[in-house]
């Protein structure tokens, strides 16, 4: 009688192949999966972390030596965006956060930055609010205006 | 008839065996990573939702009231969060404090004799702490999940009241 041991092999390697392939499939999804969960996590803090910058800026009316003590960062001169001009001669926030989202000046996972920004319109400020993660990635941006009382 | 000897036999049935070994390793492993990307996701959403509803309640609470009547004071285990609002001649408080472990909101009208205890249930916290200075409230809470979470709101139109 033949031996079936060849036979169970190839049928063993054909089976191993297409559970490979299955398995790449697999892999890649759970991977997928895990960046964007983590990527939705940080978009969740960093919602957080900019709106509370910016009720910071509207409440102290655009103070932002005032905003980057109550935060933990540090003000630094404005950064030119490609769309949006900043105010001149103005400074702008920082803060630097460590991945569990405690603001350090030593971190750097993430990093909100504030911009002011030039308006038409007399007696109103506004401000460029953006989070970034390590790679320079935007989290969220957006723009905040407040009424500058005299 | 050509018959294999039984040492090659054996050689064949061992090539399978270990094969067959290899595709349950495989198998075991893909399970196992997973497992493990599941239970990682579930974590960190569960982490997410108990940060994001607890603190956007309190942000959305203080967006939504009716009245600017805001104010700080002291019920179930620290700070409480109270709206005041005028309702038919008759006083009412939205209570909004943290009691046993969760995040709690409580109205009723004012001078009712209430406990922590009888406040609705929102979400799992374990500890809310406020500070209102110039109209600028400064949260920090402790979520279900036992992450500090700290932010602030700008309150339009303070007058700094409540009970």
């Amino acid at each position: 009688m033949r031996s079936r041991s060849p036979l169970a092999l190839i049928e063993l390697l054909i089976m191993i192949m297409i559970f490979a392939l299955a398995a790449a499939l697999c892999l890649r999804a759970f991977v997928w999966a895990d960046l964007k969960s983590a990527s939705n996590a940080d978009a969740d803090m960093a919602a957080l972390h900019a709106q509370s910058a910016a009720e910071l800026l509207k409440g102290s009316e655009g103070d932002y030596s005032f905003a980057a003590m109550e935060l933990g960062g540090v003000l630094s001169a404005a950064q030119h965006g490609d769309k949006l001009a900043p105010a001149a001669e103005q400074e702008s926030l920082l803060v630097r956060y460590g991945s569990d989202w405690k603001s350090s000046p030593e971190a750097d996972a993430f990093t909100l930055s504030a911009v002011p920004l030039e308006t038409s319109v007399p007696g109103l400020e506004s401000a460029l609010i953006a989070v970034n993660d390590a790679s320079g990635a935007e989290l969220i941006s957006f723009t905040v205006s407040w009424q500058k009382e005299d | 008839m050509k018959k294999n000897s039984p040492s090659k036999r054996n050689i064949g049935g061992l090539a399978t065996l270990l094969t067959f070994g290899a595709f349950a390793v495989c198998i075991l492993s893909v399970l196992l990573v997973g497992a493990r990307a599941y239970k990682s996701l579930t974590v960190r959403d569960r982490q997410s939702f108990a940060a994001r509803t607890a603190s956007q309640y309190i942000i959305t609470k203080l967006r939504q009231s009716p009245s600017p009547d805001v104010g700080l004071t002291s019920f179930g285990d620290g700070d409480c969060l109270v709206f005041k609002e005028d309702i038919e001649g008759r006083v009412y408080l939205t209570r909004v404090y943290c009691s046993d472990g969760w995040l709690c909101e409580l109205f009723a009208e004012e001078g009712g004799d209430f406990l922590p205890s009888d406040g609705e249930k929102v979400i799992e916290a374990s500890s809310l702490d406020m500070e209102l200075k110039g109209g600028l409230l400064r949260i920090s809470l402790i979520d279900g999940e036992g992450r500090e979470l700290s932010f602030c709101v700008n309150i339009r139109g303070e007058k700094g009241g409540g009970a």
